[in-house]
C-alpha cells in the first residue's frame, strides 16, 4: 500500500475533504479509507462492559476512610423545607418547636440508617426474582399508605396548629426521601441499598400516617396543644 | 437527580451522592482504564484512585467545567500514575510506554493488542473517541491539550491501526 497522497494525509498535510476527492481516483487510498472504517468499527465493539462487582464496596470502604459519610436522610431536604414552609403563616417561623423538630429529624435518619444497616444484606445488585418482590413490597406499602393517607390527612386538620406542623413536617421530609430514592433508582433499578432506603421511607410514612390515626382514636378532642 | 446536586452533595461527603457518580460512570471508566492499563485489577485500582482523589478534589470543581470532562481527566491520570509505578523501564514517553503492553516485534492479533501498543496519550485519546464515543473536544478538555493536537494524535492513532490491520490481513491470506 503506496500513495505519495496517502503519506501527505497520514502527516497530516493534507485536509479530510482533499484526501477524499484523490480517493475516488486511487485504489490505494480507497482501500486506506476502508479500513480506516473497518478500525472504526473493531474499536467501537470494544464497548463491552468490563465486570467488577465488588468494587464500588472497595471504594466505599477507602471513602468512609477518607472522611465520607452515609446520607443523613433527614436533614437533606431542610431547605426545600423551609421553602415549602413559607406557604404557612408567618408564625410558623418563630415557633419554639422548629429546632426540636429538626433534631428529632437528624435523631430518626440515623436512626432509620442504623436500623437497616444491622439488619440488612450487603449486596450491590439485586436477582430478578429478588427485585421483583421487593418491588411487590413496594406496591403493598404503598397501597397501604393510600388508604392511610384517606384517613388521616382529613383528621390532621382537626389537630392543633402545632401538631399539623410537625407531622407535616416529618410527611415532607419522608416523601422527600421517597422522591430521591425514585429518582436514583430509575437510573439503577436493581441497587439494592437505595431499595432498603426507599422500603425504610414507605415503612416510615405508614408509621406516621398510622400515628396520626391513633392519636385521634385517643383523643377524639379537636385543636389540642402539644 | 441532577448532577449538579449530586456534586454539592458529593462536596459535602455523602457517600450516596458519590455511589450516584460511580454508577453514572461505572461502565465508560472501567472500560477505559482497562483499555489504557490491559489488566483488570489495575483497572479497578485506578478507578477507585479516581473516586479517592475526586473526594480529595472535589471542592476546587467548579460548575463551569463539565464535570465528565473533569472527573474523566482524574481518571486519566490515574491511569498515567498506574503505568507509571509499574516497573522502570516503562515510562510516559509516548514512544515507549505502549511497549509494555505489546512488544512492537511480536504480532497483534486483536485490535485490543493493537490498541494497547498505542502510546499512552495516544492510546487515551483514540480509546475515548473510537470506544468511548467522546468528542474532540471533550477529549481536549480531558487531557487538557489543544483541539488540534487531538484531532492530529486520532488521526495518527488510525493510521497506525491502518497498517497493522494491513498487515494483518496480508498475514490471514498468506
Amino acid at each position: 500500500m503506496s500513495c505519495k497522497e496517502l503519506e501527505r494525509y497520514d502527516r497530516g498535510e493534507m485536509d479530510e475533504a482533499e484526501f477524499m476527492r484523490h480517493a475516488a481516483s486511487c485504489p490505494v487510498c480507497r482501500e486506506a479509507l476502508q479500513l480506516d472504517e473497518e478500525v472504526m468499527s473493531l474499536s467501537e465493539s470494544l464497548r463491552k462492559p468490563v465486570k467488577a462487582p465488588h468494587l464500588w464496596r472497595r471504594i466505599e470502604e477507602s471513602l468512609r476512610k477518607e472522611g465520607a459519610e452515609e446520607p443523613q436522610l433527614a436533614q437533606e431536604p431542610q431547605a426545600e423545607m423551609k421553602q415549602k414552609s413559607g406557604r404557612f403563616s408567618s408564625r410558623w417561623k418563630i415557633l419554639r418547636f422548629v429546632p426540636a423538630a429538626a433534631a428529632f429529624l437528624v435523631v430518626f435518619g440515623i436512626g432509620v440508617y442504623f436500623g437497616l444497616k444491622s439488619s440488612a444484606p450487603s449486596s450491590g445488585l439485586l436477582a430478578q426474582k429478588a427485585l421483583a418482590r421487593v418491588e411487590k413490597k413496594e406496591q403493598e406499602y404503598m397501597r397501604a399508605i393510600k388508604d392511610l393517607e384517606k384517613q388521616a390527612l382529613p383528621q390532621m386538620a382537626d389537630l392543633n396548629l402545632d401538631f399539623v406542623f410537625l407531622y407535616r413536617t416529618r410527611l415532607e421530609t419522608i416523601d422527600a426521601q421517597i422522591e430521591q430514592c425514585r429518582e436514583a433508582l430509575a437510573l439503577n433499578p436493581a441497587n439494592a441499598h437505595i431499595r432498603r432506603y426507599l422500603i425504610a421511607a414507605l415503612q416510615e410514612k405508614k408509621d406516621i400516617l398510622a400515628e396520626v390515626l391513633s392519636l385521634e382514636d385517643k383523643d377524639t378532642k379537636p385543636r389540642r396543644s402539644i | 437527580m441532577d448532577e449538579e446536586v449530586i456534586i454539592e452533595k458529593c462536596k459535602q461527603g455523602d457517600l450516596m451522592a458519590y455511589r450516584m457518580i460511580y454508577e453514572r460512570y461505572e461502565k465508560p471508566f472501567l472500560r477505559t482504564a482497562f483499555r489504557m492499563l490491559g489488566r483488570q485489577q489495575e483497572a479497578e485500582d485506578a478507578v477507585q484512585d479516581t473516586f479517592l482523589k475526586l473526594h480529595r478534589g472535589i471542592h476546587h470543581y467548579r460548575s463551569g467545567t463539565r464535570f465528565s470532562s473533569y472527573i474523566f481527566r482524574i481518571l486519566i491520570n490515574s491511569c498515567y500514575d498506574v503505568l507509571r509505578k509499574r516497573s522502570p523501564e516503562v515510562s510516559l514517553d509516548p514512544d515507549k510506554a505502549g511497549e509494555y503492553h505489546q512488544p512492537s516485534s511480536e504480532p497483534r492479533h486483536s485490535i485490543k493488542e493493537a490498541i494497547a501498543a498505542l502510546p499512552d496519550q495516544m492510546r487515551a485519546c483514540f480509546v475515548l473517541f473510537a470506544v468511548e464515543g467522546f468528542k474532540q473536544e471533550e477529549i481536549a478538555e480531558v487531557l487538557e491539550i489543544k483541539v488540534g493536537t487531538v484531532k492530529a494524535t486520532i488521526h495518527w492513532a488510525k493510521a497506525r491501526l491502518r497498517t497493522w490491520l494491513s498487515a494483518s490481513r496480508k498475514e490471514e491470506k498468506e
